[in-house]
């Protein structure tokens, strides 16, 4: 496998999951497509990181989207008990 | 620099300042009436003391060297263009600082019994003292600017003191007229020293002080601006501003409705000093004014004219103080005949004379209203001679000072300006001033007649002023009786060294004789035609002239349809409506939060609020981004 290799996965990886995100109707599976973008911006990193250094990143990297996740399902869970929705087409709050 | 070092200068103006602030700050609550009456006298006496003492130690210096300068303080400075805070004394501003301070302080005094229990009393005081102040800022001045700052200041005090008693809408706005009219000159007088300055600098002269102006002046007279000589445009500039501080034609017309202003201040402001600025401009830019010969016919002109227009008017003014005020703008005429004539001693010689009789006769006046209680018609006045004896001969000899009855006051210097006049002016003007003067004195004997003599035709009660009143017109008086007399050949000796005392020419002595001749033939008129009768038969038979000249030619009348309505027009319809509430209002105000407001409503559409719009925005975003990167 060359660099190349790795980081057309990575491109397919992202775009496929910014396509979810961006079609998919539930904040959950949002919540999902978003680790999948960061697990495909961590790949292109270990591609493009000089051996150790690539891989320390990459593992920091794991740390912060387990975090992001936790916050992120903690955010969901209030919506979803405020709103009884999960669809964000139905979360109109912010309209200006 | 030339000029002696001579400190003492600063502190004639300090007095009054500090009378100033003591009764204004003070005053009320601390001075109480009497107090506030003897201290700002007690200012003007110490400034007056000062002035006497440097005019002292300058009448010591050699006569071509009569000069004492006092420096406060680097006021201006622009690169290498510099003026001082800077006073002169010189013979000019020494005359000039005597006749202020000693005047003002027998109008003090005077005052002091004037306006005994009035509500303002301290605040009167406090302006009167600010008033002598600028004067003495106007007239010890070492440069045009400084000058310039006291020319204001007075008028701001005239302004002050017109509309003293501001509760009545009449006198304020009469107050409101002066000053206004006075900024129409001033915007003259600014746009002269403008023009002054700026030429001056082109030529390299980066100064401004009257004896660096004096020397390089001839510099300016090859310049030509807006194809005039540029000192003729700075003169008639300046003349210009003389018009409105001393009331010429065409703007005098605030000073007749000035009297609405406690008398005291009418005698000092609005007759002997203030109004007489102009001409002591004029006789301190004499050099300028050297230089432009046309400006100098134009200063005689308007000075003949305005003699003779407001001498017509006065002859049938029916309020006391009216018939002064345009007798004040009459004998500033001839002040501005005689500067225009080149006679620049004379015009003060009579700038001081007029001080003196008519600040007399204005506190004559001010007498007779306060012993009628505050009657002013002279048609309800008469008899007088009984009630109030001191006033009548204390006015009696300010009439005769002023209708130029031989040995007195207004003799000397009137025949002298009509001999110079004769002589630079030709036989028009001196025609038309020697006419003035047989008009003077009609008016004047009118005026003494139908006051003092004949019998009462009013029901108030006279009573004489108190002591405090007649002890300064006793003084003014004597000045009037015996100070053309005394002054008129050390004076002209004192203003310029030069001067021959017997210069006469061949004509002196018929020039006279004609000049006494027609006061006399006033007088006498005036005595015939103030009897009832032949004043009711000239009523009826020139009822047409008499309108015309008992309603001043209309000239307020005009002024209010030609400048006021159309100003006032202009005002409301272009710059209220059109300029403010259209354009500043509407576009520039409440236009921005309007624009802003409409701008937040288009932009509040894009937030609908849903999240996944809101993805897909950020997506395409990103994507443009890298787009723009890449």
């Amino acid at each position: 496998m060359t660099q190349f290799h790795l980081l057309a996965i990575s491109f397919a990886l992202f775009a496929s999951a910014a396509a979810g995100f961006l079609t998919c109707n539930s904040l959950v599976r949002m919540l999902m497509f978003l680790e999948l973008m960061l697990n495909a911006a961590n790949v292109a990193i270990v591609a493009l990181g000089q051996g150790a250094v690539g891989h320390a990143y990459a593992v920091m990297l794991f740390a912060v989207a387990a975090a992001e996740a936790g916050v992120g399902l903690a955010l969901i869970l209030s919506l979803a008990s405020v709103f009884r929705t999960l669809e964000p087409g139905n979360i109109k709050e912010l309209k200006g | 620099m030339e000029g002696n070092y001579y400190p003492l200068l600063k502190w004639i103006l300090a007095a009054p300042l500090a009378g100033f602030l003591l009764n204004g700050l003070f005053g009320k609550k601390f001075l109480g009436e009497k107090g506030g009456g003897i201290l700002g006298s007690l200012a003007i006496l110490v400034a007056f003391v000062f002035a006497a003492l440097s005019s002292s130690d300058l009448l010591n210096l050699p006569a071509d060297h009569r000069l004492l300068r006092d420096t406060l303080f680097n006021w201006i400075s622009a690169g290498t263009f510099g003026v001082d805070a800077a006073f002169r004394l010189d013979p000019l501003s020494a005359v000039m600082a005597l006749i202020v301070t000693g005047v003002s302080f027998l109008i003090h005094v005077y005052s002091a019994g004037y306006m005994k229990g009035d509500a303002g009393y301290n605040r009167y005081f406090a302006y009167l003292n600010l008033f002598v102040f600028f004067m003495l800022t106007l007239v010890l001045a070492d440069n045009p600017l400084v000058m310039f700052v006291g020319w204001e200041g007075v008028g701001l005090c005239s302004y002050l003191l017109i509309g003293f008693w501001y509760e009545d809408p009449e006198k304020a706005s009469a107050g409101k007229k002066a000053f206004i009219t006075n900024r129409v000159g001033d915007a003259g007088f600014l746009l002269g020293l403008m023009l002054l300055s700026a030429l001056l600098a082109s030529q390299g002269v980066l100064a401004m002080d009257f004896a660096t102006l004096e020397k390089n002046a001839p510099l300016l007279a090859p310049v030509t601006v807006l194809g005039v000589g540029a000192p003729t445009l700075i003169c008639l500039l300046l003349f210009f501003g003389a018009t409105g501080k001393s009331a010429q034609f065409p703007l005098y017309v605030w000073l007749p409705d000035a009297m609405a202003g406690p008398t005291p201040v009418s005698a000092l402001i609005h007759a002997a000093t203030m109004v007489t600025a102009g001409v002591y401009m004029l006789a301190r830019l004499s050099f300028l004014y050297e230089l432009a010969p046309r400006a100098l016919e134009v200063v005689m002109l308007t000075g003949c004219f305005t003699a003779f227009f407001a001498a017509v008017i006065a002859l049938l003014q029916k309020d006391i103080k009216k018939v002064l005020a345009y007798s004040t703008v009459s004998q500033l005429g001839y002040m501005f005949m005689a500067a225009g004539a080149g006679a620049y001693a004379a015009s003060v010689f009579h700038l001081a004379t007029h001080a003196f009789f008519k600040a007399l006769l204005f506190l004559g006046a001010g007498s007779v209203i306060h012993g009628l209680s505050g009657e002013q018609d002279l048609f309800k006045m008469g008899g007088l001679k009984k009630d109030m004896p001191f006033t009548f001969l204390l006015v009696a000899a300010g009439w005769l000072a002023i209708a130029g009855v031989p040995g007195l006051s207004g003799f000397y210097s009137k025949d002298l300006i009509l001999e110079k006049v004769f002589e630079h002016g030709g036989l028009l003007v001196w025609g038309v001033g020697v006419l003035t003067a047989g008009l003077t004195a009609f008016y004047t004997t009118r005026l003494f007649v139908l006051a003092f003599l004949r019998e009462r035709r009013g029901e108030k009660h006279a009573h004489e002023s108190p002591l405090s009143m007649t002890l300064p017109m006793t003084a003014l008086a004597l000045l009037a009786v015996a100070g053309g007399f005394l002054l008129k050949d050390r004076l002209f000796v004192f203003l310029d060294p030069a001067y021959v005392p017997a210069e006469h020419t061949p004509h002196a002595a018929k020039l006279m004789a004609v000049s006494v001749l027609a006061g006399l033939a006033g007088i006498a008129a005036a005595f015939a035609l103030t009897l009832p009768r032949a004043a009711n038969f000239l009523k009826n038979s020139m009822s047409h002239i008499h309108a015309f000249v008992f309603n001043k030619f209309y000239v307020d009348e005009f002024y209010g349809l030609a400048v006021i309505k159309p100003l006032k027009a202009f005002s409301n319809k272009f710059l209220f409506h059109l300029v403010d509430a259209g354009l500043i209002d509407g576009l520039l105000v409440n236009g921005t939060a309007k624009a802003s407001y409409a701008a937040g409503r288009v932009l509040a559409r894009a937030q609908s609020g849903r999240l996944d719009v809101y993805a897909l925005v950020f997506a395409i975003g990103v994507a443009l981004m890298l787009y723009w990167v890449i």
